[in-house]
């Protein structure tokens, strides 16, 4: 039992989970945000948005504010997506793996 | 996959996500902004003015159109001075919140009021509904419920739900206890609506700075 047949290998990741997670909650954030929030080094962080915009799941807007470059983050509807389902997937692993004891019980007991 | 680690990327995405929460609340603001506001218009409602129904009756009321005038002003002003401030808040800190609902909400109530009057009045004032009752405080309310659900803020939601029974609270009080004073029921509201956003504000303030 694993569950893996409703997981996403993109967003099955720690940090890029981290990075949707973040995206969701607020309508965009700053590179320099998530490299704090999420603990990230710069090159490791750029990577997995490299990955997760690929698969459409976040967009990058790059501007300035003054003369301060910055980039700015963005989930996308995919990407919303994504995360919900990666999350009720996870879910439902653990609630599966709670119920197995009960189950078990209820297999031997009319066994 | 172990449980083990399902269990460790939902709860660090739930960290993520409650530290993103923390970053862009700025509730505190708003609460202030409007509080002042608020407190700015009591005095106005200790004026009265005649008002003709259409049945041909007058009564007396509180406030009237300049109280009307004020809110039309001040109102926008205030979401005007906010939405500046969620912007420069989130060129600041690196996250940004959806506020736009919010405004939306508020203005659409205030506009719904200013232009939906309950009656007709002396001078076919426009925004008489506005001007007279505790609506605008309604629509302040309904405005912050909205926001509270869109920085997940449950200590908004239930001071915004105060906020809605208020009116109707200091408005018994003030019959029972303090009429003979010559000042308003609607004044005396507003006065207390005032000072508890302000005191509403200085808490979310203290709370959201504790969060970060």
């Amino acid at each position: 039992m694993n569950g893996g047949a409703q997981l996403d290998e993109v967003v099955h990741q720690r940090n890029r989970l981290a990075i949707l997670a973040v995206l969701e909650e607020a309508s965009k954030a700053e590179f320099g945000f998530l490299q704090t929030t999420l603990d990230l080094t710069p090159g490791n962080l750029s990577r997995h948005l490299e990955i997760l915009e690929s698969a459409g799941y976040v967009a990058i807007e790059k501007g300035y504010s003054g003369k301060r470059p910055r980039t700015w983050v963005r989930i996308t509807k995919s990407g919303r997506a994504a995360l919900r389902a990666e999350v009720a997937a996870l879910r439902s692993l653990l609630r599966r793996v709670d119920d197995l004891p009960q189950t078990r019980d209820r297999a031997r007991s009319e066994g | 996959m172990g449980t083990e680690t399902a269990r460790d990327l939902l709860d660090e995405a739930d960290r993520a996500r409650s530290r993103a929460r923390a970053g862009r609340r700025g509730a505190w603001f708003a609460l202030t902004v409007f509080g002042a506001l608020v407190l700015a218009a009591a005095p106005l409602y200790i004026a009265r003015e005649i008002t003709t129904y259409p049945d041909g009756s007058s009564m007396w009321v509180s406030g009237g159109w300049w109280v009307s005038l004020y809110w039309l002003i001040a109102a926008p002003l205030g979401y005007l001075v906010c939405v500046r401030y969620y912007r420069r808040r989130a060129e600041r800190t690196g996250v940004a919140g959806a506020i736009w609902p919010w405004v939306a909400t508020g203005l659409g109530l205030f506009a719904l009021m200013a232009f939906v009057p309950p009656g007709v009045v002396a001078g076919w004032i426009p925004a008489f509904a506005v001007g007279w009752t505790s609506l605008p405080l309604f629509a302040l309310a309904g405005g912050f419920l909205v926001l509270a659900w869109l920085e997940r803020n449950p200590y908004l939601a239930a001071f915004s739900i105060v906020l809605f029974v208020l009116p109707e609270v200091c408005g018994r009080i003030y019959d029972t206890f303090l009429a003979w004073r010559g000042f308003s029921g609607v004044g005396f509201s507003m006065l207390v609506a005032g000072v508890a956003l302000l005191c509403g504000g200085a808490l979310a303030r203290l709370g959201e700075g504790r969060d970060r």
